[in-house]
């Protein structure tokens, strides 16, 4: 039961709820003119601040984000199974946390005297409404708290009176009807696995359309197409493998391309060295056959030229000069001839040397040239590294590119599996579906007589658990929102019945927009008898006028007026006292 | 012959000669390497007529006589003047 709805802002008009039906009235005053309508009374915001309270996502533009709101800390009572009650508070400028008032978290330690107050963060408080008031385990995907308060309390700035079996429009089928499953008591899992399905099938289809598109389809690619990149990728991976394997690494391979290049100088030097070498044996051979002819009459001229000249000077007597000049003629003959066979020697050493050079180099590059440096057998290694990795990625693609083909059946497959499995439980769960089945006929029938067709058909589908509720008014205005009403009060009553769901229902005043009066009447009566029945609390914002057809039509309003009347005839009027 | 004439440049007169191989006899030679080393002491000096082995060997026969050089175990060695044979009379 939700007890008190109020705020910390002098002008806000607190809200106080009793069991049962709570009629919220919007009066239209005198001095409103009829554009005012009774717009911005309140009304759709007490719902906007139920969910707020019961910890509703706040972004920058929703009601309590507003500049003039922001600042108030609204606070809502409401009574917690197990602990009495508990009153929560938030503020629009610091909604990630709320205050609670006793803290009801249950902590293993088990004995409080008195739980203070605690700050927690929303996302904690989400968790605790979901555990106390719904039930809920830590593990439920694809059913949650919010959404299920989304169905018991409407919101129209959301949409949710456009589709009974969702809470908003855009909301996929399978995630709405899973919630509503655990609601009413059916295998929410395998209705909350259709919502995995179609995240696939969405998945799946984006792509597919990735893959047609001329630039992401490259980052895919078509099984075909990966294929045939496959192939060559694994080519060139065995013929870098080959390459590998009769590398023959050449030890010092630098060492030897050094020795390869000074080879090659050094026989390129060496011609130059014999063209000296010979120049030098033509001279001394001409020495040689110069001074084998000694002129001996030269000495005899020069000789008596040095008496004449250099008498004095003379020291030996010619016949010594004359020795001496046959000796070194002679020595030099011998030097000649010694010396001419240094430089044969040296010219054949050489010849040798450069045959040996030409043998050396032959063997130098042939073993350069078999192998290879360690840092090209690196250099390979690396290459191969590199394609294998480049194979393996390819391999990735195609899988995915195969998953991408293959999925499609695999979904159409596993859909068809889960609508087989879903089928088979809800003939298992007769007990449940013809207890909701029942109620909402019952109620359709209250609203519309016996003669009109009414059900509420729950099936397995192919996308999703089908849940139809249908009355058969034909023309009749209205008739959507009254499936809505039927469908909520039946989901609200055994989610309650089996302690799957809180006892209070909210509905604000756009659901009796363009109704019948009767039928209003008959919704207002029929909800404040299932609110009594049932032990809940059946909360309705109305437009005075709709009451008053509805109270000309038998509806007793006695006592289900709740504080406070909200008008639209001055700023004080409204839920919040002030105008923003 | 010994000193300039009309046909013999200065630097190929003997004498010149002599003074030529003296100074490439800087050490004890053999009569190759001192041909090779007076060759090169013509070039260093910039003297290009040629000098051929015969006119070499006069020249050395010069120093000879001069009691200059001397061959000692085939060696060529300058002599220096206190070494000198006696002179003649």
């Amino acid at each position: 039961m939700l007890r008190r709805l109020s705020a910390d802002h002098g002008s806000f008009r607190t809200v106080t709820f009793r069991p049962g039906i709570n009629l919220l009235v919007a009066d239209t005053t005198e001095t409103s003119r009829e554009t005012d309508s009774r717009n911005g009374t309140g009304k759709s915001s007490l719902v906007e601040l139920l969910h707020f309270l019961l910890g509703a996502p706040a972004g920058k533009k929703s009601l309590t984000s507003r500049r003039a709101l922001q600042k108030i800390t609204f606070a809502l009572t409401l009574d917690w199974p197990g602990d009495g009650r508990v009153t929560v508070q938030r503020q629009g400028c610091d909604p990630g946390f709320v205050r609670l008032d006793p803290d009801v978290r249950h902590d293993s330690g088990g004995l409080f005297d008195v739980a203070g107050p605690a700050v927690i963060p929303t996302a904690e408080w989400n968790r605790l409404v979901e555990q106390t008031l719904f039930g809920l385990g830590l593990d439920h995907p694809g059913i949650s708290g919010r959404t299920m308060l989304s169905f018991l309390m409407r919101r129209i700035a959301a949409k949710a009176f456009n589709d009974a079996v969702r809470t908003f429009p855009q909301q996929s089928e399978a995630e709405a009807t899973a919630n509503l499953a655990y609601l009413l008591g059916l295998d929410w899992r395998l209705a909350a696995e259709f919502r995995e399905l179609a995240a696939r099938e969405s998945t799946r289809r984006q792509l597919r359309k990735a893959v047609d598109d001329p630039v992401w389809g490259r980052i895919v690619g078509s099984v075909a197409d990966l294929r045939g990149q496959i192939a060559l990728a694994e080519n060139e991976v065995s013929r870098l493998k080959d390459q590998i394997s009769s590398f023959r690494v050449v030890p010092a391979y630098e060492e030897l391309k050094n020795r390869a290049d000074d080879i090659n100088r050094r026989i390129r030097a060496i011609p130059n060295e014999d063209i000296t070498d010979r120049r030098n044996l033509e001279d001394l051979q001409k020495s040689v056959s110069e001074a084998a002819d000694p002129d001996t009459s030269y000495l005899e001229r020069a000789y008596q030229e040095l008496g004449v000249t250099l008498g004095r000077q003379v020291r030996q007597r010619f016949d010594d000069v004359q020795a001496f000049h046959a000796s070194v003629v002679r020595n030099r003959r011998r030097y000649l001839m010694d010396e001419m066979n240094t430089i044969q020697q040296r010219l054949e050493a050489r010849r040798r040397e450069r045959e040996q050079l030409g043998e050396e180099l032959a063997s130098v590059l042939k073993a350069l040239e078999e192998g290879g440096a360690l840092e090209a057998l690196t250099a390979l290694q690396q290459a191969l590294a590199q394609k294998q990795a480049s194979v393996d990625a390819l391999k990735h693609r195609y899988e995915a590119a195969q998953a991408l083909e293959s999925s499609a059946r695999q979904i159409t497959a596993k859909r068809a599996e889960l609508q087989e499995a879903m089928a088979a439980d809800l003939d298992e769960r007769q007990t449940q579906t013809r207890e909701a089945i029942l109620l909402f006929a019952e109620y359709a029938r209250r609203l519309y007589g016996p003669e009109h067709e009414a059900y509420l058909a729950i099936q397995s589908g192919t996308n999703s658990l089908k849940i139809t509720p249908f009355i058969d008014r034909g023309d009749s205005r209205g008739i959507g929102n009254m499936v809505i009403f039927c469908l909520d009060l039946t989901v609200a009553v055994i989610a309650r019945r089996h302690g799957r769901g809180p006892d209070f229902l909210v509905h604000d005043s756009h659901l009796f927009d363009g109704v019948d009066d009767r039928q209003i009447a008959a919704a207002l009566t029929l909800g404040a008898e299932v609110a009594e029945e049932e032990g809940m609390q059946y909360i309705v914002s109305l437009n005075s006028d709709d009451l008053s057809k509805a109270v000309q039509r038998g509806f007793d309003v006695e006592d289900r007026i709740i504080e406070p009347r909200l008008t639209d005839g001055s700023e004080e009027g409204g839920l919040f006292g002030l105008r923003f | 012959m010994l000193t300039p004439t009309k046909g013999i440049a200065p630097d190929r007169a003997l004498l010149a000669v002599g003074a030529q191989i003296l100074l490439a006899l800087d050490q004890p030679l053999t009569v190759s390497q001192a041909w090779a080393r007076f060759k090169e002491q013509r070039a260093r000096l910039g003297h290009h007529s040629p000098v051929p082995f015969e006119w070499f060997v006069l020249g050395l026969d010069i120093l000879y006589a001069l009691g200059t050089v001397e061959l000692r175990r085939d060696l060529l060695v300058p002599t220096r003047s206190e070494d000198a044979a006696p002179t003649l009379r």
